[in-house]
Parts: C-alpha cells; structure tokens; sequence
C-alpha cells in the first residue's frame, strides 16, 4: 500500500460485517508529504485521503483495489495532522461482481472532512 | 423555446443531477430547499443551466433566483 | 511552451516531493494544456504506476497552475487552491514511469468563489483519466 503506515497508522478497527467497517487511525505529521504540502504549512492532501479510503477498502475486503470511478467526493473541511491527528474511517463496501461501490466517511467526533461515494475494481 | 418547454426540461435535468423526484419541484418551492443545495451544488445548478439552456446566471443575479418560477423567468427571459 | 520546471514554482504552492506538473504548455481563454513527465521519483508511484490519487492530484495542480497563470497576468498574486469536491471521475489506465502525461483543462462556471474545472488526462492521445472537479481559491 502506497500510503498506509506513510501517512496515516490503522491503530484500531471495528468491523460489523463483511461489508461495513470503521477504521481508527492517525495521521502522521512527518510523512514527507508535508514538506511540499505545503512548505511551512503542513496540510493533508485531499488526494491522500482519498488514497486512505481505497487502502482502508482494500483492508476491509481483503482484495488488491483500482478507483476506477468517484461518483462523488467532497472535501468538507481542510484536515491536518495538528487540527485532526485521529480519525475514523468509516467505509461501506457492497460487492457488485467484478468491484466493490464503496461509500466511506473521514471523521473526528467534532466534524467530517471527506464524504466519498465511488467504484472500486479488482485489480488485476 | 416556450415557457411550457422549459419548464419541463428544468424540472426533469434538475430531477436526474440532483435525484429528487420531480414532484418536490413546484414553482413556489425554493430552489435550495427543494434540491438541498449547498455552496458546492449550487455551482452544478448554475452549470447545467449555462450547459443546457446556454443561459449564464451571474453571481450578482443569482439571489435574486429563490423559486423554480424565479429561474423558469430567468431562462425565458435570458435564452438566445 | 509557456513554463517549465523552476518555473512552475510562480504558479502553484506545492513543492517536492509532491510537485505533480512540470509544464504549462499553453493557456488560452478558458483553456489550458498542462505536462506531467512520470518519474521514478513520483510520489505516487506504485508498481511502477501512478496510482490513482496522483492523477487527480496531477489534475488539481495543473488547474491550479492554470489559476496562478491567470492571476500573473493580471499582475496578482498567484491564488491558494483547495479541492472542494471531485465528481465524475474515471479511470482508464494508470501511466508508467517515462510517459509524458499531457492534459486538457478547462475553467468553466464559477460561483461565490467556487470554480467548475474539467481535466482530461493523455499520454500519446490516449485518455488515461478524466474528472470533474470544484475548487475554493482564497
């Protein structure tokens, strides 16, 4: 995985089912993203978080995962490892054959930074 | 197009970008409300107008549209 | 070719290792062509491929660089860009070290700050990815 144990530590999980799962991480302030994202102002690239959904998906599903489409995702609010250094990651995976549509939540218990509705593939 | 024509496209393009079903949009309904918009799906809103209409609704303009009926005037009185 | 390499750095606020344009091929109206040649340096590289984020992320910062080109030329600042939502995104193929990625952005409707972006991503006419997204300047 690109980024998992990078920018972001799994430190918990509580799985309900095959499908649904919420992941407990923290962002770590010395990925060496920070140093250009931006110099002197460390802000956690959305990119990346989109990037920690799709290795948290692979996680709950067991499977190596392409993001072959977003339908939809919204950066509700800039995230950085001093503001929200603990996060969940809530992600609900339903198998549709050859993927997975996957909705997931980036959260801390005062507000949402991403909301993600998207296709993830097999990849093969 | 007639004002008839419009609003049917109006109601049935907003209905499928936004899936709501056609029957939240009535001419006395606000906009925001009815279609739940926000400061990022406003700009959807204005997009697929300019896309479909060729209409551009102007930042100094845009509060003044708050009911389907508002923007249904707007694109007639605007079309090319 | 209107920028390239150190000067790319007068249009966006990222730096290494998460650069992801290193040319501005031209900018006209509300149209832009970027450059981005894969690296094995590439921060997001896996398997020798760009993996999925950075083509979004190689998007976001051509349509940034598009914005700081425009802001020069107005003789402004160059603007701070923020993703505030990606929609309609696909993928078609993720690219490998040594292509050259050459993509098409394109300004469109713009409300209380929030601006429409298209990018199409191609390597040798071949569209590799393509995205719809909204970013906040401040």
């Amino acid at each position: 995985m690109l980024l998992k144990d990078k920018f972001f530590r799994v430190e918990g999980t509580d799985v309900q089912d095959a499908a649904h799962a919420v992941f407990h991480v923290t962002l770590l302030a010395d990925c060496d993203c920070y140093r250009g994202h931006f110099p002197g102002k460390p802000v956690s690239p959305g990119v990346c978080n989109i990037e920690m959904i799709k290795e948290c998906a692979e996680l709950l599903t067991g499977k190596d995962l392409l993001l072959a489409a977003v339908k939809q995702c919204r950066l509700t609010a800039v995230a950085t490892p001093a503001v929200c250094p603990q996060l969940d990651v809530t992600v609900t995976a339903e198998g549709t054959g050859d993927g997975y549509t996957v909705t997931a939540l980036i959260a801390d218990s005062g507000k949402s930074y991403m909301e993600f509705k998207g296709t993830l593939i097999l990849n093969q | 197009m007639t004002k008839e024509e419009i609003i049917e496209k109006v109601n049935s393009v907003l209905a499928e970008e936004f899936e709501v079903e056609e029957s939240v949009i009535t001419p006395d309904a606000v906009i925001k409300n009815a279609l739940e918009l926000d400061s990022l799906s406003l700009v959807d809103l204005v997009a697929l107008i300019d896309q479909e209409f060729g209409v551009k609704i102007s930042n100094a303009e845009l509060p003044t549209i708050k009911t389907f009926a508002d923007l249904y005037t707007y694109i007639e009185s605007h079309q090319a | 070719m209107l920028y390239e390499g150190e000067a790319i750095k007068t249009l966006i606020p990222q730096r290494d290792p998460i650069m992801m344009v290193d040319k501005v091929w031209s900018a006209e109206g509300d149209t832009a062509v970027t450059g981005l040649t894969v690296t094995d340096r590439n921060y997001f590289l896996e398997d020798g491929l760009v993996a999925e984020p950075g083509l979004i992320e190689h998007i976001a910062q051509s349509a940034s660089a598009f914005a700081g080109h425009r802001a020069r030329v107005a003789g402004q600042e160059a603007p701070i860009g923020y993703i505030g939502e990606v929609k309609k995104f696909r993928l078609y193929r993720r690219p490998a070290v040594g292509e050259e990625l050459r993509t098409v952005i394109t300004m469109g409707t713009e409300v209380n700050g929030i601006t429409l972006v298209r990018g199409e991503v191609r390597s040798n006419d071949e569209l590799l990815a393509e995205t719809q997204m909204k970013i906040f300047c401040e």
